[in-house]
């Protein structure tokens, strides 16, 4: 399923602040299986955005389209989307404690599920990593990084057309890491889900991202490929902050080798040496990509 | 020289046995990096240190002295920025802290403005604290216990909101504490911050599973992740005779000069 939104403007209003355009002039399209990485540091408008595409905050402007064309349904200035669109978006949210309600995890996965649910909750558990002894264990138990397997399970079951994951990594192990992409992979690939990923770990998208935005209050500071992100940090050094260690420490080496401490022989070293590695350009291999 | 040590802690939590005899140190001017997996009590570890969780057995010490619940010279910063706001205001909520210390109030509008300066929120200074982003409340959770003035510091995770940039000038403050005598632990899952780091603890099960140096860490075979670029490349061009400096000393460098 196709994700497209044209010209998005959401205004905040907060005591004393007035009136501030959280986005602005932001467009976005997602193919059916693919996914698109926004970058952006705090409250530069990336779970906003994410929202305004789920229809959880209605913008002022601009509209939302979902579909095979991206025109089935649709949804404009002021409006809550249809009913059969929410059924298709799902979104893991920041802080998965805000999305469990179940007594336990397969409670909380299979809710809603009918009869069938206590064996897809368990399916989705199992695939989102959660140990079994868990399953039915009481959620406040659970550690932050297993509740977020729980919400991950909950978001999947429900097998959703639209995929908005929103630091969806944040507080998973390592093991929990991959298990969390070769899930979104998996439904991206096989279901043909559009995926939207908020991210301050430029590393875990890129390999996989079709187009990554770049947003600065509210506003589009890049949008394009993953591999002229790098070159567009060297016209607008602003970009800098949001991307790989790797790359800032090229951009660093490139810009000022004889200010480098311990002085410049080991820059030029290094300069080579990111040069002279297997994924110098993009942080990237061709195994991950789709 | 006054520590912060987990002697031999046990805790049960409903019926299951989150932290094993654990027995962790943090010294003054030390960043103590503790990982392990999802469950494996790091969290846990931390509420214990603070003083919030009492140990069924074993004791945390502060010094000689055995801690019979939170102390104010050790700060806390949870994984959840949402849990940590007491006041409607930015600022008010970052002088919360000073003011209850009994510090004057110019002492502590002192305070507040360096760390509001230092976390680049100046500008938030009167936002409501329920409006902002995930990434602004950690940072203003982070503000917060910075004005304390803490001897140990506790980061449960607290840089996961932080764009790269902003983790790294975060981090970069944490080492800048340690060199004046702060002791910090700091719970990650994100490997590169291990750079940062004089020694890592493992835990897996509620056990420690590794304690010992950063650089090894990467060499132990419960070891997680890849070597870090940085340390990767270090090692690579100390084998061919040229000396790269320790990460610390070259971050601010490196965001300064990446930066334009």
């Amino acid at each position: 399923m196709m994700l497209r939104a044209r010209d998005l403007r959401v205004v905040r209003r907060a005591p004393g602040r007035g009136e501030v355009a959280a986005l602005c002039g932001v467009s976005v399209s997602v193919a059916a299986g693919e996914l698109v990485a926004v970058l952006g540091a705090p409250g530069s408008g990336k779970t906003t955005l994410l929202e305004a595409l789920a229809g959880l905050v209605a913008p002022e402007a601009g509209e939302v389209a979902l579909g095979k064309d991206g025109s089935h349904l649709c949804w404009g200035a002021g409006e809550a989307p249809p009913a059969s669109a929410r059924r298709r978006i799902g979104f893991l949210f920041q802080e998965p404690e805000r999305q469990l309600f179940g007594a336990t995890a397969a409670e909380d996965v299979g809710w809603g599920l009918g009869s069938a649910g206590g064996d897809l909750a368990r399916n989705a558990l199992a695939r989102a990593g959660l140990a079994p002894d868990l399953w039915e264990a009481p959620l406040a138990s659970l550690s932050r990084g297993e509740r977020r397997r729980v919400a991950l399970a909950g978001v999947l079951v429900r097998e959703p057309r639209v995929l908005l994951l929103d630091e969806p990594a944040v507080g998973l192990d390592p093991a929990g890491q991959a298990l969390l992409w070769q899930e979104v992979d998996r439904y991206r690939t096989q279901r043909g889900a559009a995926v939207v990923v908020a991210t301050h770990r430029p590393d875990e998208v890129l390999a996989r991202a079709a187009r990554v935005l770049c947003l600065d209050a509210g506003r589009f500071a890049f949008q394009g490929a993953p591999d002229e992100l790098l070159p567009a940090a060297r016209r607008d050094p602003s970009l800098a902050g949001l991307l790989p260690a790797r790359w800032r420490l090229r951009l660093a080496l490139a810009a000022a080798p004889d200010e480098a401490p311990g002085g410049p022989s080991w820059a030029r070293a290094a300069l080579a040496w990111l040069d002279s590695g297997p994924d110098h350009s993009p942080p990237s291999s061709a195994a991950n990509r789709s | 020289m006054v520590s912060l040590a987990a002697e031999a802690v046990e805790l049960r939590l409903g019926g299951s046995v989150v932290l094993d005899r654990v027995s962790v140190r943090v010294c003054p001017g030390e960043v103590l990096a503790v990982v392990g997996p999802n469950g494996s009590g790091k969290s846990t570890l931390l509420l214990v240190l603070k003083g919030v969780l009492a140990a069924d057995r074993g004791a945390v010490l502060l010094g000689d002295e055995v801690l019979q619940g939170p102390d104010p010279s050790v700060g806390l910063v949870l994984a959840s920025p949402e849990d940590q706001g007491v006041s409607p205001l930015v600022e008010d909520d970052v002088a919360f802290g000073p003011e209850n210390l009994g510090l004057p109030p110019v002492k502590v509008q002192a305070r507040v403005d360096r760390v509001l300066r230092e976390l680049g929120l100046e500008h938030l200074r009167d936002t409501p604290v329920h409006t902002l982003s995930g990434g602004q409340a950690q940072k203003v959770a982070l503000a917060s216990v910075l004005a304390m003035g803490a001897r140990f510091l506790l980061l449960d995770e607290a840089t996961a909101m932080l764009s790269p940039g902003e983790r790294d000038g975060f981090l970069d403050r944490v080492r800048a504490l340690a060199g004046e005598g702060v002791g910090v632990v700091l719970v990650t899952h994100d490997p590169e911050e291990l750079l940062w780091a004089h020694r890592v603890v493992g835990l897996e099960r509620g056990k420690v599973a590794y304690d010992g140096p950063v650089g090894a860490f990467f060499a132990w075979e419960g070891c997680p992740w890849p070597v870090p670029d940085y340390e990767a490349l270090r090692r690579d061009l100390a084998e061919a005779g040229v000396a790269v400096p320790p990460w610390p000393e070259t971050s601010a460098w490196v965001r300064g000069a990446a930066a334009g």
